[in-house]
């Protein structure tokens, strides 16, 4: 056994630790393996605050880097162990504390993972709009790290949107409670939005407290089948501009469908080159009148076939079909990378042309499948083989999408998070001003840099 | 089904690690080192590349799988896990020695070399060997349903058709009521059902320990028994049977062996019995009004990976008069017993067993309606008041 192992068995039970290279195995990467993996050399399993707070505090005085992970399903990198350490892993805190339906707010530790919190707010009609589309197992520790989010973006928000308060333990293992159950508070610097979308390198996020809505009374799907991709974006646009707002509006390309329908039972029919994926919630009323208009819009558009999707079995099959959308496409292709770059969402066609003109000048297939709606593209680039060359050009086309998307004012990630996997483009966003604001920030709280180190920033955050 | 087969396959894993919402070992441990990921992973390291050595741990984490093939029915990128890890055990099985190969050796043997009718005596003798007590398997029936049925039965009127019917080892030895009911069924639905002789275990129990060989001398066995039989539907009842003839057995040999081409004779005849009856007679079943019941359903785990559909038993359990159908919140979530896996992990298999139990008690249902013979007995096991019953029985209760 480690000597780390030996140290950490005295801070927590036998079984709380895994230090077997079969099991650390297990922890090496995330959903993209191709960027990083590396085993941790132990893994914490904390049940309580306190044990996350005796684990950090004793990794602090050792410096040993500290990793926390939820379920291991990012897109970014954010959770592997790029430097080794200990991988803190905070499923093992996954109560649901409360559920508080007089406030609308609930505090949940951060294991719990985002799934049963809605199926346990279902029967209190009661609505957490944040949907990552790892919904099944993602953690909502993860999401308040990375400012998860999902098709519901365009209406909804992500995550940092309903976090009220945090419970976070520091570098040095002391525990703060930023913001709380309150839904407004104009009381000193705002900690708890800080630490959400920290990607774990300020501290461990151990509860959240969590605003929540109403479930809406009614919702509709709608299919739009359009021409061309070109027109697909023209039609979002439209709509957005139009001032309806959709519960989600999702661009897809004729492949994606293709690949969708091999696992729903009656297919979406295949009149188009692009579809959007749209639903309406809200009231009757309300949905009905705002499925006239997209109908009318898309229409109006030249839309090659606009469906209304009555039969409930179906559209839930859409968007289960959508969720799994990344391991879906890894049927086609030997690997997918998913970009997350967001611009303002009347430039949607815009960066549309431009990822098409990327693909187009690289040789290289780049497929849009993205929450259009809030201008998160997703655009994905898909590898036909695993060589040297395909993956020169893939970086580059990664690259060149970043620079596409930063130039129409976006933002390089939406709701991936940095992690690695864009931490070279951290400043081309921000600045050095900025950048090197953030790293004051960091330093300040991680003198030691033990909090996952290598991710946001490539130097590790030292000023 | 040789692991090599499947490294280009596995790789197509996205590592997008959804496998961790549908597997009941993960359910019960919390941490990742369980999950179909990192099984797949492992295999990759230890088995195909040979970077990592072959070490208890590995046999462990490679071992603590039931086979429930949750992670494959839910894997999108259709990675078939169950195989890949049938396809390891076999290949650590062949550098195995030592005593506990001995005994999955010895219990292969067993299967692989009886015929059903005595296949019944040699298993009771070796259970008592390798010290399984009695109440730790169904109890075996004095008159296994093949002695209480066989040969060809006629209907009373002009048969519509001719079907075999292949009863699993679960209703031969254990369960002979349910063969009852699906060739009572067949009858009254004017059926002419033949019980062929020569017929055996399907060999997924085979399969399980990573014996391919063994499963494929068996299967070969059935296919050719099946192939001779002039019939023209195939009907089973075991989900578990019937996803080795469907899925499963084909695999297992080269692609060039001449049985492949029955083997796809007789599975285009295969139906599931509640399908086949739905299909062709749906119209004229007439039922009675069941007596004041409340019925729940328990979805087998390799009902979905067979020629089959949960929502047709459900379907049945809905439209009969005088019940109640209650769903279960989790239907398709493993009883525990993974088999025989019960067996050997005592302590996971029932941990996963109360999640159900609590489940059917919450319901309020006094029978449970199951496919799968063991899942049948494991249920039954750890709720000994309340009913277990395979829907051909429901059903024979209710046909006038």
């Amino acid at each position: 056994m480690s000597s780390l192992g030996i140290d950490l068995r005295k801070i927590l039970s036998n079984g709380q630790v895994l230090d077997e290279k079969e099991d650390l195995l297990a922890y090496a990467n995330d959903a993209t393996f191709y960027i990083a993996s590396r085993p941790p050399d132990a893994v914490a399993v904390p049940r309580t605050t306190d044990e996350v707070s005796d684990v950090i505090r004793y990794a602090n005085e050792q410096k040993i880097p500290v990793v926390p992970r939820g379920a291991g399903s990012g897109l970014a990198g954010g959770c592997t162990p790029v430097q080794g350490g200990i991988v803190l892993d905070m499923k093992g805190m996954n109560s649901i504390v409360a559920i508080n339906r007089n406030n609308m707010t609930a505090e949940v530790e951060a294991g719990v993972v985002l799934d049963r919190f809605n199926r346990e707010l279902l029967k209190q009609k009661l609505f957490y709009p944040p949907d990552p589309q790892s919904m099944k197992v993602c953690t909502i520790g993860g999401n308040v790290a990375t400012r998860a989010g999902g098709p519901r973006g365009v209406k909804y928000g992500t995550t940092e949107r309903y976090v009220t308060g945090l419970e976070v333990v520091l570098p040095d293992g002391s525990i703060i409670t930023p913001g709380g159950k309150v839904v407004k508070q104009s009381s000193g610097y705002d900690l708890t939005h800080l630490f959400t979308g920290s990607e774990g390198t300020l501290g461990v996020v151990t509860k959240a407290n969590l605003r929540l809505l109403p479930l809406p009374e009614s919702s509709t799907t709608i299919v739009a089948a359009c021409v061309s991709a070109d027109q697909a974006a023209e039609i979002v646009s439209e709509i957005i501009a139009e001032g309806v707002v959709p519960a989600m509006l999702e661009f897809l390309i004729k492949l994606a469908v293709i690949g969708m329908n091999n696992h729903i039972k009656n297919p979406i029919p295949l009149s188009g080159e692009a579809y959007l994926l749209m639903e309406v919630d809200g009231g009757e009323a309300q949905v009905e009148a705002e499925v006239r208009k997209i109908k009318s819009i898309c229409n109006g558009l030249g839309a090659a076939d606009v469906i209304i999707v009555t039969n409930e079995y179906d559209s839930k099959s859409y968007w289960d079909a959508r969720s799994k959308l990344y391991p879906i496409m890894m049927t086609l292709f030997k690997r997918v990378i998913t970009e997350d770059v967001t611009v303002p969402r009347n430039l949607i066609p815009e960066l549309v042309r431009r990822v098409q003109g990327i693909a187009a000048s690289l040789q290289i297939p780049i497929g849009l499948a993205g929450h259009a709606g809030d201008g998160n593209m997703h655009p994905t680039i898909m590898h036909t083989e695993i060589s040297e060359a395909f993956s020169e050009k893939a970086e580059r086309a990664v690259e060149e999408i970043i620079k596409a998307g930063l130039d129409l004012s976006g933002t390089i990630s939406g709701e991936h998070g940095i992690g690695i996997h864009k931490n070279r483009f951290l400043e081309m966003e921000h600045g050095p001003v900025q950048v090197a604001l953030m790293k004051a920030i960091k330093n300040t709280i991680d003198p030691s840099g033990i909090m996952n180190p290598g991710k946001i920033w490539q130097d590790g955050g030292a000023l | 089904m040789k692991l090599e087969d499947y490294r280009e396959i596995s790789s197509r894993c996205s590592q997008c690690n959804f496998c961790q919402a549908s597997c009941p070992v993960f359910r019960i441990k919390g941490t990742e080192n369980w999950v179909a990921r990192n099984r797949l992973n492992l295999i990759r390291e230890v088995l195909i590349e040979k970077k990592m050595e072959v070490t208890p741990r590995f046999r462990e984490i490679l071992d603590t799988c039931l086979l429930c093939t949750g992670c494959t029915q839910n894997c999108s990128s259709m990675v078939p896990v169950d195989e890949i890890i049938i396809a390891a055990r076999k290949e650590l099985a062949d550098s195995e020695n030592g005593l506990a190969s001995m005994k999955k050796k010895l219990f292969s043997g067993v299967i692989k070399n009886s015929s059903a009718m005595n296949l019944l005596v040699k298993a009771g003798a070796m259970a008592q060997k390798l010290g399984i007590t009695p109440d730790s398997m169904p109890g075996m029936t004095a008159k296994p349903f093949f002695s209480r049925r066989s040969g060809t039965l006629k209907p009373a009127e002009t048969p519509r058709a001719r079907v075999a019917y292949y009863a699993g080892c679960g209703t031969n030895f254990f369960y002979p009521e349910t063969g009852e009911a699906v060739s009572d069924i067949l009858l009254a639905l004017n059926n002419e059902v033949v019980i062929p002789e020569g017929l055996t275990c399907c060999g997924v129990p085979l399969l399980a320990e990573g014996n391919i060989d063994g499963a494929a001398e068996i299967f070969r066995r059935n296919i050719e028994v099946l192939a001779a039989t002039e019939c023209d539907r195939i009907i089973m009842e075991c989900t578990s049977c019937i996803m080795m003839f469907m899925k499963k057995g084909a695999k297992l040999f080269p692609a060039d062996d001449p049985i492949i081409e029955k083997i796809q004779t007789v599975t285009s005849k295969i139906d599931n019995a509640l399908d086949y009856i739905s299909m062709t007679s749906g119209e004229e079943i007439k039922t009675d009004a069941l007596n004041e019941k409340k019925f729940t359903y328990h979805v087998p785990c390799h009902l979905n990976k067979s020629a089959g559909n949960s929502e047709n038993t459900a379907g049945l359990l809905a439209s009969l008069t005088g019940s109640e159908y209650i769903p279960l919140d989790e239907p398709e979530l493993c009883c525990g017993a993974g088999g025989v896996y019960y067996m050997k992990d005592r302590e996971l298999s029932e941990t996963i067993r109360n999640i159900k139990l609590m489940d059917i008690k919450k319901s309020g249902a006094s029978t449970v309606v199951t496919e799968c013979p063991m899942c049948r007995f494991y249920i039954n096991k750890g709720l000994t008041d309340i009913e277990v019953i395979h829907p051909m029985e429901l059903l024979s209760r209710a046909v006038k």
